[in-house]
């Protein structure tokens, strides 16, 4: 095997784009080559890339969740919404991307033995995965997805052939016809969960949290925001707590136990950029 | 420099950058109270901009010099702690308590924050409220007492003059201007606070000028930023008067940034075989014979 220099876990490194696939309607698996990044990621954590060859315009990074690592390689989702993300689904293979991370918080590896349910929509599937790949052997794990109708579903491929998937679409295209939180409650009445690993959209989680609050489910979010920085320097990018205050999705997030984040603050989406 | 704001207060950011190379870092706004910030969205991309009203989150002067100035004590780099307020009491307080923090090295008096209701840019565009706040931190303050300069007026040399008569020893220029985007999907703003400070490579040829209206007009030293994200950018603001630079949006992209300036100011400075002192305000204009 090929021995590395021994390194800190510095977050900050390049990688090389070397796969793309269409995944699903306006969603984007991309493969990038960096050991470090694959290293040093847990569930939950993200990497935020630099725009390659974009100059000043736009000027931010884009934080992407990490989906999954194989050997040196780690893959991310994205959802083509606006000037940025198109550049990073659009760029040749071949490109190399200026990236920070892993950064954030990770989902706590669940208790062996117990029965956890991975909630996910949209493509906030994408850490639900890596978690789902790392714990899913000693836990009694079940994936719950959800999306509006059958071309949008995420990962479905991958999920489907874990054989431990439940899908459900808004339009009863495929799966339960109804949204990911009454596939969550029939999964439940038939055979109670002890936690659950959610991200999806805002008000798919909120109705996540406040169902596993009323059954006493643990239950972890992972949430998005709009990030400047995500070093934690700029503040830009926080939610507010359940008790006051607001706390960073960079840094103290991006996952967060539900119950003390306020999930139905309205952080402002409409369209990205 | 590190542009306040845009590094915290430097223990978060030593985890991805070397600081030790820095002339100097102004940390977070500070307030006599701790502050809770905006609620969210508090920043808006816009091209080659950031908008943003955080809105003085920070957990106040006490907290700040009891748990975050040790570690920057260590660091080795100088601290310029920027203080806001919304009564020149609250400066006056903020500033006697960094008076016994030796770690404080200078006091940045932001006077320019569009992002909080009351105080804070109200100080920064009249110049009786300007020479009031300043002269009252000065008379507690012997250490070095920065204004922090808003754009958000007609004319800034003005405000800058009446820093330098009530004491202050260094202006910065400058401040975020005030922006707005809206939200077309939701018809909403795109921030929380509707309005905010619009910073980054944007604002850079405003940024210029008002270095050179300021520096043209005071005899102290100029601070120069806004927009700043290159060594170029940096020499334009050192060629147009100011004596020092800081690099503040851009370190939010790339948190090495600064080194690349401060390496590029240096090889400019041997390529043109120039002193970085004679290039401070040497500025060519077209009309001067010469």
């Amino acid at each position: 095997m090929e021995t590395r220099p021994v390194e800190p876990a510095y977050p900050h490194t390049t990688v090389e784009l070397v796969a793309r696939r269409r995944d699903a309607e306006g969603l984007w698996e991309l493969i990038l080559d960096g050991w470090r990044v694959a290293e040093h990621t847990q569930p939950g954590q993200f990497v935020n890339i630099r725009l390659p060859r974009s100059g000043s315009d736009p000027l931010l990074r884009r934080p992407m969740s990490v989906a999954f690592v194989v050997g040196d390689r780690f893959g991310v989702l994205v959802q083509s919404v606006g000037v940025g993300s198109n550049i990073i689904t659009q760029a040749p293979l071949g490109e190399t991307f200026d990236v920070l991370g892993p950064l954030g918080s990770t989902f706590p590896p669940p208790v062996r033995g117990s029965r956890v349910a991975f909630v996910g929509g949209g493509v906030g599937v994408a850490p639900l995965r890596f978690a789902f790949e790392r714990f899913a052997e000693w836990c009694g794990a079940e994936v719950l997805v959800g999306a509006r109708s059958e071309p949008l579903l995420p990962f479905r491929g991958y999920f489907e052939g874990t054989g431990q998937a439940r899908l459900s679409t808004d339009d009863g295209s495929v799966g339960l016809k109804g949204t990911v939180l009454d596939l969550l409650q029939a999964r439940h009445q038939a055979q109670p969960f002890e936690r659950v690993y959610t991200c999806g959209p805002p008000r798919m989680m909120e109705g996540v949290g406040a169902f596993c609050a009323r059954q006493g489910i643990e239950c972890y979010a992972s949430l998005e925001a709009r990030m400047a920085c995500a070093m934690g320097q700029c503040l830009g990018c926080v939610v507010p707590k359940r008790d006051g205050g607001y706390v960073r999705v960079c840094t103290e997030g991006p996952v967060f136990d539900a119950w003390d984040i306020r999930l139905d603050a309205d952080l402002g989406w409409s369209r990205g950029r | 420099m590190l542009a306040s704001g845009c590094c915290g207060y430097g223990d978060e950011l030593a985890r991805f950058v070397d600081l030790s190379r820095l002339g100097a870092i102004m940390v977070k706004g500070t307030t006599r109270e701790p502050r809770a910030g905006n609620p969210p969205p508090r920043i808006a991309e816009t091209p080659s901009g950031l908008l943003n009203s955080i809105g003085l989150q920070n957990p106040g002067v006490d907290a700040v010099i009891r748990d975050k100035l040790p570690w920057l004590a260590q660091l080795g780099v100088p601290v310029i702690v920027n203080v806001s307020g919304a009564l020149v009491s609250d400066y006056v307080y903020c500033a006697e308590r960094l008076e016994d923090a030796p770690t404080a090295n200078a006091i940045e008096l932001n006077v320019s924050c569009p992002n909080v209701k009351a105080g804070g840019i109200m100080f920064g565009t009249d110049e009786a409220a300007l020479r009031e706040v300043t002269a009252a931190v000065r008379t507690v303050f012997d250490r070095t007492l920065i204004v922090k300069l808003t754009p958000n007026v007609t004319n800034i040399a003005r405000l800058a003059v009446a820093a330098q008569e009530a004491g202050a020893d260094a202006v910065s220029a400058i401040n975020t201007l005030v922006g707005m985007a809206v939200d077309v999907g939701t018809r909403r703003p795109a921030i929380h606070n509707t309005v905010g400070g619009l910073s980054g490579p944007a604002i850079k040829p405003v940024a210029v000028r008002c270095t050179w209206e300021v520096a043209r007009a005071v005899d102290i030293p100029v601070i120069g930023m806004g927009g700043i994200s290159t060594a170029e950018d940096a020499l334009e603001f050192i060629i147009a008067g100011a004596s020092a630079v800081a690099v503040g949006t851009a370190s939010l992209v790339d948190p090495e940034v600064y080194l690349e300036v401060v390496d590029g100011i240096g090889a400019f400075c041997e390529a043109e075989h120039v002193k970085l002192r004679d290039l401070v305000g040497s500025l060519k204009l077209w009309d001067v014979c010469g």
